[in-house]
């Protein structure tokens, strides 16, 4: 599947033409996450409610940009009959359980052939974010709520439409949200498409 | 307006995101704790029961009094049964036959009511306003528990002047639905409790 989409990429990386500088992008991106490590552990189904807004600048004559975003994903999950034990203790009962991930990132990205309509890029986010985590059990609940720092490598492509400053964003990431003193790091990987407007 | 409609709309969508899952059905709040003793009781030793065959509650002064509940009939019968299925003995006098255990039950409901206040924002031709008095919200649910102790007559507190439960079931949900909804929830939390408890069986 990798290789599939590797290939793809390349593909359409050397078929398509060129187009003028442009000097960055805003993009509006829907995400998808799978979650990884003890976040799966808590909350294991895949999260198809995210959003993530981008943008990015190039530097004159490099084909890096930096940039800012701001990203928002959740996860939940419903666990109905299960038995948690404990020393002395077993409780039953209907769980919902949910996490809310916010991250506001500064990121550099680097573009390979940013000259191309199809660019395929890869770079690091680094910054705060903030998790809330959330058990609904019976009549009560349990939360916690945290600032983490993130560490977000991504990787994607940008494919400028023909005759237009529009063009689409693809992409893949891995979210690492450091743990704290309650809770273990939360980390997934992150998928996700969207449009861009380059300026 | 248009600036601000779209807005609006990604914030209820995105503050709607963050519970997807609400809680849809009376059962889903719905609990069962048993809490019962790590090591030092010979579960399994024990051979016989009496059974306490009246369901108790709190007075407001906090004592514990016959409970007139119509539900009193059912956790009795579940509470023996599952007494029964565990291999237990229950004596027929519980005062010469010097039980192993004895069974009590107790049980309490508690209404709880929430009020809150909000301004909603209203738009006309002189742009947003709010009404001077708030809206008021009020909400209300009935909650119930229910404790079942399992107390050895021997193990006896002489600093507290008590006997000691070794098992214990709290269950606690909402006390809301049909009667024939709620004794069903009942029974089902104390077969629960019970099958969740393997180790109270009689050897």
């Amino acid at each position: 599947m990798k290789r599939s989409i590797l290939v793809v990429l390349v593909l359409l990386a050397s078929v398509t033409g060129l187009r003028a500088q442009v000097g960055g992008a805003w993009s509006f991106n829907y995400a998808m996450a799978q979650p990884l490590g003890s976040t799966a552990d808590f909350t294991e189904n895949m999260s198809f409610l995210g959003f993530v807004v981008e943008g990015r600048k190039f530097i004159p004559g490099e084909p890096l940009t930096v940039g800012g975003e701001l990203g928002w994903q959740t996860f939940y999950q419903r666990v109905e009959g299960q038995v948690v034990s404990r020393p002395g203790v077993d409780v039953w009962g209907t769980q919902y359980r949910y996490i809310n991930t916010f991250a506001g990132l500064f990121n550099l990205k680097y573009h390979l052939r940013p000259e191309r309509m199809v660019v395929p890029y890869a770079g690091i986010g680094l910054g705060p974010g903030y998790v809330y985590q959330r058990l609904d059990f019976g009549l009560w609940t349990l939360s916690d709520d945290s600032w983490r720092f993130v560490v977000r490598p991504d990787a994607g492509v940008l494919i400028q439409f023909p005759g237009s400053n529009m063009g689409a964003n693809l992409g893949v990431n891995y979210h690492h949200f450091s743990k704290t003193k309650s809770y273990d790091e939360t980390t997934f990987v992150g998928f996700h498409v969207g449009l861009s407007s380059f300026f | 307006m248009r600036r601000t409609l779209p807005i609006v709309i990604l914030a209820g969508t995105l503050l709607g995101g963050c519970y997807p899952y609400q809680d849809q059905y009376i059962e889903d709040f719905d609990a069962v704790f048993t809490l019962h003793a790590e090591e030092g009781i010979d579960y399994g030793g024990y051979q016989t029961f009496a059974l306490v065959d009246t369901l108790y509650t709190w007075d407001r002064q906090g004592e514990l009094v016959p409970s007139d509940s119509r539900f009193g009939p059912a956790v009795i019968a579940e509470l023996r049964e599952n007494l029964l299925a565990a291999g237990y003995t229950e004596v027929s006098d519980p005062f010469a036959d010097d039980p192993d255990l004895v069974a009590v039950a107790r049980a309490t409901t508690t209404t709880h009511v929430d009020i809150s206040y909000y301004y909603p924002w209203y738009g006309g031709w002189y742009g947003w306003y709010y009404p001077y008095y708030p809206v008021t919200s009020v909400s209300s649910y009935n909650s119930g528990s229910l404790v079942i102790d399992l107390i050895d007559p021997d193990l006896f507190d002489p600093d507290t002047e008590q006997r000691e439960a070794v098992w214990t079931m709290y269950a606690a949900g909402l006390f809301e639905g049909s009667n024939a909804s709620i004794e069903t929830r009942i029974r089902s939390a104390i077969d629960q409790a019970f099958s969740q408890s393997p180790y109270l069986q009689a050897d």
